[in-house]
């Protein structure tokens, strides 16, 4: 088994330390050998950093690997898709070796090197590539709710096969290995919003996040999943704020690793899950009674 | 315009000014042969001139040349040296707005230095205080822009909270608390923990120029404008 490295990034302690609790119970559940990855920095953050100084970007996500390489990890697990994205588009662009030549000069001034030994996963790859079978022998409670994916769109980043669904078809694995029924919708591929929620608030909330919940509510969802932690920023605060348009939802939104640790029999309150803004709370007191 | 011998070319300038100058040097570009730029740090300016004037009888000061880049007025000094024009670059922080007069070095600047204050409004320090192209009177800046820097404000506090903690965002006491009762550690174990840790993300941030480019105060850790 390979050594794994849990890249936390920001959202996730600061302000969902319940996936961080439920990652932990999982990944021990499961047996794997990992780490948190120590001294780490924000991945940086993909839209704006990356827009402001791609160079000062590419520079901080290698220092990460680095980091990585030198704690002797050689998988870095990523629960959160906009760390996923950033890391991920670095390794990918530190392949060219004139580019990593150049960022190892950056890199050499703070005793770091970037080799390109550490391979970066979105947490969903690890769970559904290494752990499925033990997933389905591990949910001994079934999380028999009517889920509602939503597909991060950091996720649609192909990896080496080309496939841009390959993470979100494991996504739906891993929520079916767990007893989930997951419904198709009709704007399964459509934006939270988040993104624009930093230009216009209103066309954020109203013309993306809006019709995008009403889609889910039209086939019964009663929870929606997703591996983004900026995406249930914006579905948790969002339905808070479509309150002053006059539009009421009040669909819980969860990370995976959430509801996998509650399908392993951990109790809703060993994972903290009241810092959710959404009621997830009750609808998983429902649920488990 | 001096030709052969008696000309200075632009690489024998910039040696002259390498020896003359050391460690104040911030940048010395030769372009052209007959191009020299300087970049010096403001405090320097008069060592930078004295130098150019040094290093010949014949040096003459052509005129200044005064950009405001939104947060900093970059003053451009040019000396006809021989044949080669030498620039010096010095930029004036706009929350200063006060550089030395360097008439007392070259008396032609004074013209020029009078114009330059009229239109953008840097105070030259010993400078007489006579308009030269505006009224008596005329307290109006025409030529100052705003002092903005380049970030939009959506992104200003994305890039402080990166140069500040290295993270996007910022933990609030009640979720250090929720932490621990879930038996976790206070703060995750990520580099805004560690001050010493910090200096390594703020010396990169530095020595790539992303500091300078967005206007980040790494004395008060923010943004020199919101």
């Amino acid at each position: 088994m390979p050594k794994y490295g849990v890249f936390l990034g920001c959202l996730i302690p600061f302000r969902y330390p319940s996936v961080e609790v439920a990652l932990k119970k999982v990944l021990d559940a499961l047996g794997a050998d990992y780490t948190i990855l120590a001294n780490y920095s924000c991945c940086p953050e993909p839209v704006f950093t990356r827009l402001v100084d791609y160079d000062f970007w590419l520079a901080m996500a290698a220092r990460n690997l680095a980091l990585a390489e030198e704690q002797g990890i050689e998988r870095l697990v990523v629960p959160c898709c906009g760390c996923f994205e950033s890391l991920h588009e670095a390794e990918e662009a530190l392949k060219e070796p004139e580019v990593r030549e150049k960022v190892n000069e950056a890199l050499s001034k703070l005793g770091h090197e970037y080799k390109g030994v550490v391979k970066v996963e979105s947490v969903v790859e690890t769970l559904g590539h290494e752990f499925m079978g033990k997933i389905r022998d591990l949910a001994q409670a079934p999380f028999r709710a009517r889920v509602a994916i939503h597909y991060c769109c950091h996720l649609f980043r192909p990896g080496p096969t080309g496939d841009i669904w390959v993470k979100h078809d494991m996504t739906r694995d891993l929520m079916r290995a767990i007893g989930a029924d997951i419904l198709r919708y009709k704007l399964e591929r459509f934006c939270c919003g988040f993104p624009a929620f930093q230009v216009d608030q209103e066309f954020s909330l109203k013309e993306r996040l809006a019709p995008k919940l009403a889609s889910m509510r039209a086939v019964g969802a009663e929870c929606v999943i997703t591996a983004c932690m900026a995406c249930i920023t914006q579905f948790e605060r969002g339905q808070v704020m479509l309150r002053r348009y006059g539009i009421r939802y009040n669909m819980p939104v969860m990370h995976p690793v959430e509801a996998i640790a509650l399908a392993f029999g951990i109790k809703p309150e060993e994972l903290g899950l009241e810092v959710h803004r959404s009621p997830v709370l009750d609808f998983v007191k429902r649920l488990y009674g | 315009m001096f030709t052969g011998c008696e000309a200075m070319r632009a690489e024998e300038v910039a040696r002259k000014l390498r020896e003359a100058l050391g460690p104040k040097i911030r940048a010395l570009e030769t372009p052209t042969e007959r191009r020299v730029f300087l970049t010096v740090e403001e405090e320097d300016l008069e060592d930078a001139m004295r130098a150019i004037f040094g290093l010949a009888r014949e040096a003459r000061f052509m005129t200044l040349s005064a950009v405001d880049e939104g947060l900093d007025l970059e003053l451009l000094y040019h000396v006809d040296v021989k044949g080669t024009i030498a620039t010096v670059r010095v930029k004036v922080p706009k929350e200063e707005m006060e550089v030395l007069d360097i008439s007392h070095i070259a008396p032609a600047a004074e013209f020029i230095e009078r114009e330059v204050r009229d239109l953008f409004g840097v105070e030259f320090v010993g400078l007489k205080p006579d308009k030269l192209v505006v009224p008596e009177g005329y307290e109006e800046k025409p030529l100052q822009k705003p002092f903005e820097g380049p970030l939009p404000p959506r992104a200003r506090p994305v890039m402080e909270f990166l140069l500040d903690n290295a993270c996007a965002t910022t933990i609030s006491r009640a979720v250090m608390k929720k932490r621990e009762d879930l038996g976790l550690p206070a703060m995750p174990p990520m580099v805004g923990a560690k001050a010493e840790a910090m200096e390594e993300i703020r010396g990169m941030a530095k020595e790539m120029g992303l500091v300078d480019r967005i206007g980040y105060d790494l004395e008060k850790k923010r943004l020199r404008y919101r």
